[in-house]
């Protein structure tokens, strides 16, 4: 019979993050979810940029309660790569926040 | 066939940026386009407009060659480190480029320099990129065909 009880593991791909916000201590937030990484050009003053956007599901009782996920906050992903945080999706009754983020310049994507 | 003024005006705009210490790679191109595969901090040469400007008799004129210099570097949200070190290196390169002739670009007579911002205000998904501008116009004295 098939099992299916962990299946989560292999589809949700889940990750350990380590988050920092400007001026605070560092922390690791177990279970994140990624999603699908955008790989695209941009153009941007004048210029044609290749950047790498990517959104992280958080979930709230992952992090210590008295976590609040901040703009241009630093997340490290397990192999080292680093992204900046450009926006925040949060609600009061939300059990996760949505987090898209920028791979730092010319690092790519995992 | 020998090249085109503009081409020289590339090839030897390049080879000024090279020659000041400290510089990144110098890589011209047909726009500013960051690859996948650069490393960065890297400077783009690349070729703008080009205007007719002054005309004589004896069918002579004046061309003015556009060159645009792109720098792209790490800025990765880090916003008051390094701006000190940055200016210096923008204003050697604006004191390297900015003299009234080009060596080995024969008929070029002046130049004239117009900068964008250093630090280009850039968001969203490219926001972790330093980008520069600087255009350089070379006036070039030539003989029309006819």
């Amino acid at each position: 019979m098939l099992d299916i009880s962990s299946d989560y593991e292999v589809f949700d791909n889940k990750e350990n993050i380590s988050f920092q916000n400007i001026g605070e201590n560092s922390i690791v937030i177990s279970n994140v979810i990624r999603r699908p990484a955008n790989l695209a050009f941009e153009s941007a003053a004048g210029t044609i940029m290749y950047t790498v956007a990517v959104e992280f599901v958080i979930w709230k009782l992952e992090a210590p309660v008295t976590f609040i996920p901040k703009l241009n906050a630093k997340i490290t992903d397990n192999l080292g790569k680093i992204y900046n945080v450009d926006s925040i999706e949060d609600g009061v009754l939300r059990s996760r926040w949505n987090v898209k983020a920028t791979a730092q310049a010319s690092l790519g994507v995992n | 066939m020998a090249s085109s003024v503009f081409w020289e005006a590339l090839v030897y705009t390049k080879q000024r940026l090279e020659a000041i210490p400290a510089i990144p790679t110098v890589k011209i191109r047909k726009k500013p386009v960051l690859l996948q595969e650069d490393t960065i901090p890297i400077i783009l040469v690349t070729p703008g407009k080009e205007k007719v400007g002054m005309e004589a008799f004896e069918r002579v004129v004046e061309y003015i060659y556009e060159i645009q210099i792109t720098m792209i570097r790490p800025g990765n949200r880090i916003y008051e480190a390094d701006v000190e070190s940055f200016l210096k290196l923008r204003q050697s390169i604006r004191n390297s480029l900015y003299q009234p002739n080009l060596p080995g670009a024969d008929t070029v007579i002046d130049a004239i320099i117009e900068t964008t911002a250093p630090f280009d205000v850039v968001s969203g998904d490219a926001g972790n990129y330093d980008i520069s501008g600087l255009i350089i116009r070379y006036k070039s004295i030539e003989e029309r065909v006819s």
